[in-house]
């Protein structure tokens, strides 16, 4: 059920769960919430229903913890005032009880193998494939690229650099003999190319003009 | 506003210091030297708390400057912050006098470009958040390896130019995947069929304010008459509103994604990690965690999440999984993962505590990411707020670790053992960061990865349970770390005449504890500087996202599928 907020209308009857319901503009009709709460198996209930009174109800429970409470103080008083030998008496007599609640039921020591030791092991085994694998990654990347900057180095070195030199020496070879052949150190053949030289460069320049003009 | 610079004036200050350092000082003059940088230092932190006028009620992007600076690509000079960025430049400026205060006695060479290096960071770092332009912001974000990596490479331990290269190489690979992205999304600007569609709301919404949108406006018409793309990111951010959650898109978030994720960094990109911080000296390991860290975090909240707001939510692009389960995923792995391989070094009798500290780091940036793909409001609020708060405990651990190694020259956990009675000033301080490490309420861990949780329950109650689990194993091993290192007796004759905390030592200590039992009380003031700029970035990657007091947005068609989703 939802009922429209007018403001101030009459809230009587009705209990605001939320205050912001309120606001929002929902209400629920009110429930009166039963005593001790309501679900499933209830001591409170069970004890209510043979005494028929809560007045009643709440002293039997009071007494209940009154007297557990004594009881323990009693034999804390007995085991370590009156007679302190007794609680090692009874701790060998209940040896396997003793232990385990000693040992907390080995409760920590369950955590500490299934939780702490394999946190431990999760940290080292991270730790391993950040070192190895990702930055074996990086590192090998680094180390691809050093290797192929050798290869490209030697193979510049032996084989491009090797072609050039290559070219040059034959090169040497072939016209060598021919320009050696050329330096006699005869100053009248040095002379003579001169002059095929400037008849060449004469003709050249000028050889358009002078065709033409035989020509005209 | 605009005029005053204040943005400017807070990025460039630092370097400013090392100029004068470098032209007026003398290599001997070390003492000097050190007193000049942790004052200058302090000008910066003083400087930079002209940031806290920012005017939470506007929210929006704020303190705005705008100049021309490469008008051929149409990069531009501009800058401003909105609350997230505002905490996290506080936050680097008050690590920058702690980080260089701690170096004093711990950098025994070459002092002078120590602390020009330093101050060379603080600019690249604050530079990264003060960037309104993609392509300012790639440049400081770039920029800022270098002095780290001459950080690590020179004054760091034994192995450090292993760790410095490493850093220096891994982080480049990420950003070099995300210029390609910044470059698509560049061209993307130029699309006018795709820029048509934008919506005037969208850009209103993640400006925030009028004076950005206009300037976000003014560059697009530059850009226009230029015949050039523009690098704006609020630009940026509305073209991903319109973006349909395709290949392009997803790739977009994984190109972008994985240069933040290296920096994060997220599992499984996080062996750098360790390396860098073990070698690192004391303060190079406070910048590194404190402020590094966060660049990448800080990355997809203001890059991946607002920009491609479709992949971000998208939880079937894969069939039975999309993006957002990926990085889910990843993030939870990172959180029982890094805790796990943390707690290596005390289950190991002789584990280095630094790299413990490293690997909670990997733990609690897990939170972080965890917090901003709840993508609601109270997740993202706890995630930005993490991120200042590991900003805080993780420089402080990392500051406590190098106190007592100046003392002992190790930091192997099996040389230590009932430090609390020779330095009851330093167990205290440490007690009270573990604690804060823990989360224990009234300290400011408990705040953000409450809220954290609550934002990934929201979403998915197992993500928020798998969160949890990663917390008890966080506690696990830095109680049993506390518990090895101070409690019992002092078995190693080397412990017996330790000197206690000194007064600089107390001094730079002390802000840290401070600042986590404020922000752990009553964290209010920070959450208001960042509330609005989150709740911008909810509304954009969910259109009907109920936000009090916020009108739901455009729903675009490219969106609305995504949108059904949780």
């Amino acid at each position: 059920m939802r009922f429209p907020v007018v403001p101030g209308a009459n809230l009587d009857g009705v209990v605001v769960r939320d205050p912001q319901c309120a606001v929002a503009g929902e209400l629920e009709p009110a429930q009166t919430p039963p005593p001790y709460g309501s679900e499933g198996f209830n001591l409170a209930h069970a004890v209510e229903s043979n005494v028929h009174s809560e007045t009643l109800t709440e002293w039997v429970f009071i007494l209940i913890s009154l007297a557990v409470a004594g009881l323990g103080i009693g034999l804390g008083f007995l085991f370590y005032v009156k007679d302190t030998s007794l609680p090692e008496i009874w701790a060998a007599r209940l040896r396997p009880l003793y232990q385990a609640s000693y040992h907390k039921y080995w409760v920590d020591e369950f955590y500490g193998w299934a939780v702490t030791r394999r946190v431990m092991d999760a940290a080292r085994g991270v730790y391993a494939v950040d070192s190895k694998v990702l930055d074996g990654a990086v590192n090998g990347s680094a180390w691809l690229t050093r290797f192929s900057s050798r290869v490209t180095g030697l193979t510049d070195q032996y084989f491009v650099d090797g072609l050039v030199n290559a070219i040059a020496a034959f090169v040497i070879r072939l016209m060598s003999p021919l320009f050696r052949a050329a330096q006699t150190g005869f100053t009248q053949n040095y002379a003579f190319v001169m002059v095929l030289g400037l008849v060449a460069a004469l003709g050249v320049i000028f050889g358009a003009d002078i065709i033409g003009w035989f020509k005209h | 506003m605009k005029s005053l610079h204040i943005l400017s004036i807070v990025t460039w200050v630092p370097t400013l210091g090392a100029i004068v350092i470098l032209a007026l000082f003398k290599k001997d003059q070390s003492a000097l030297i050190k007193k000049f940088a942790t004052a200058w230092f302090g000008l910066a932190f003083v400087a930079s708390l002209l940031l806290l006028k920012y005017d939470s009620a506007i929210g929006g992007m704020q303190f705005l400057e705008d100049h021309q600076w490469i008008p051929v690509i149409g990069a531009r000079y501009q800058m401003g912050v909105d609350g997230v960025a505002v905490l996290l430049i506080v936050l680097t400026t008050l690590l920058g006098v702690i980080a260089a205060l701690s170096s004093w006695k711990y950098i025994e060479k070459r002092e002078k470009e120590y602390y020009v290096l330093l101050l060379l960071l603080q600019t690249a770092v604050v530079g990264v958040f003060t960037s309104m332009d993609l392509f300012l912001f790639y440049l400081f974000f770039e920029v800022s390896l270098v002095p780290m990596y001459f950080l690590i490479g020179i004054w760091g331990g034994e192995n450090r130019l292993y760790a410095a290269i490493k850093f220096f190489l891994y982080t480049l690979v990420g950003s070099v995947v995300m210029l390609l992205g910044v470059l698509k999304m560049y061209f993307l600007t130029q699309d006018t069929a795709l820029t048509a569609q934008i919506a005037p709301a969208t850009l209103n919404l993640l400006a925030g304010n009028q004076e950005a949108a206009a300037m976000v406006s003014s560059s697009v018409q530059l850009a226009a008459q230029n015949g050039t793309g523009t690098f704006n990111i609020l630009r940026m951010q509305a073209i991903g509103s319109v973006m349909p959650l395709g290949a392009m898109q997803v790739l977009l978030f994984f190109a972008f994604a994985l240069g933040f994720a290296i920096k994060v960094p997220m599992f499984p990109f996080h062996t750098w990690l360790p390396d860098a911080h073990v070698e690192a000296p004391t303060a190079g390991s406070v910048i590194l965690a404190g402020i590094l860290l966060k660049l990448g975090t800080y990355g997809f909240f203001r890059f991946n999440i607002p920009m491609f707001p479709a992949a971000s939510a998208d939880e079937a692009y894969f069939g039975s999984f999309g993006v957002r389960s990926v990085m889910v995923f990843l993030a939870i792995v990172g959180i029982i993962y890094g805790a796990l391989a943390a707690m290596y070094f005390v289950v190991k009798k002789d584990g280095d505590v630094k790299k413990l500290v490293a690997y909670s780091s990997v733990s609690s940036m897990g939170i972080v990411m965890l917090g901003l793909f709840a993508l609601n409001p109270n997740g993202l609020n706890g995630a930005v707020l993490h991120m200042i708060n590991h900003g805080i405990y993780s420089a402080a651990l990392f500051l406590l670790v190098g106190i007592i190694y100046e003392r002992r020259h190790t930091r192997n956990v099996a040389e230590f053992g009932g430090l609390s009675h020779v330095m009851p000033g330093y167990a205290a301080v440490f007690l009270a960061m573990v604690m804060t490490a823990i989360g224990l309420p009234l300290l400011c861990v408990f705040v953000s990865e409450f809220l954290s949780l609550r934002g990934a329950f929201e979403a998915n109650p197992i993500w928020s349970a798998w969160g949890a689990l990663g917390i008890i194993l966080n506690a696990a091993y830095m109680l049993w770390l506390y518990q090895r290192m101070f409690f019992g007796t002092i078995d190693n004759p080397k412990n017996e005449k330790l000197t206690d905390l000194s007064g600089r030592e107390w001094a730079y200590m002390a802000p840290l504890v401070i600042m986590s039992l404020w922000i752990g009380i009553y964290p209010q003031p920070f959450l208001n500087y960042v509330a609005r700029p989150v709740n911008a970035v909810v509304r954009q990657v969910r259109p009907t996202y109920p936000i009090p007091g916020m009108p739901p947005a455009v729903q675009t068609p490219q969106r609305a599928a995504v949108t059904n989703q949780k």
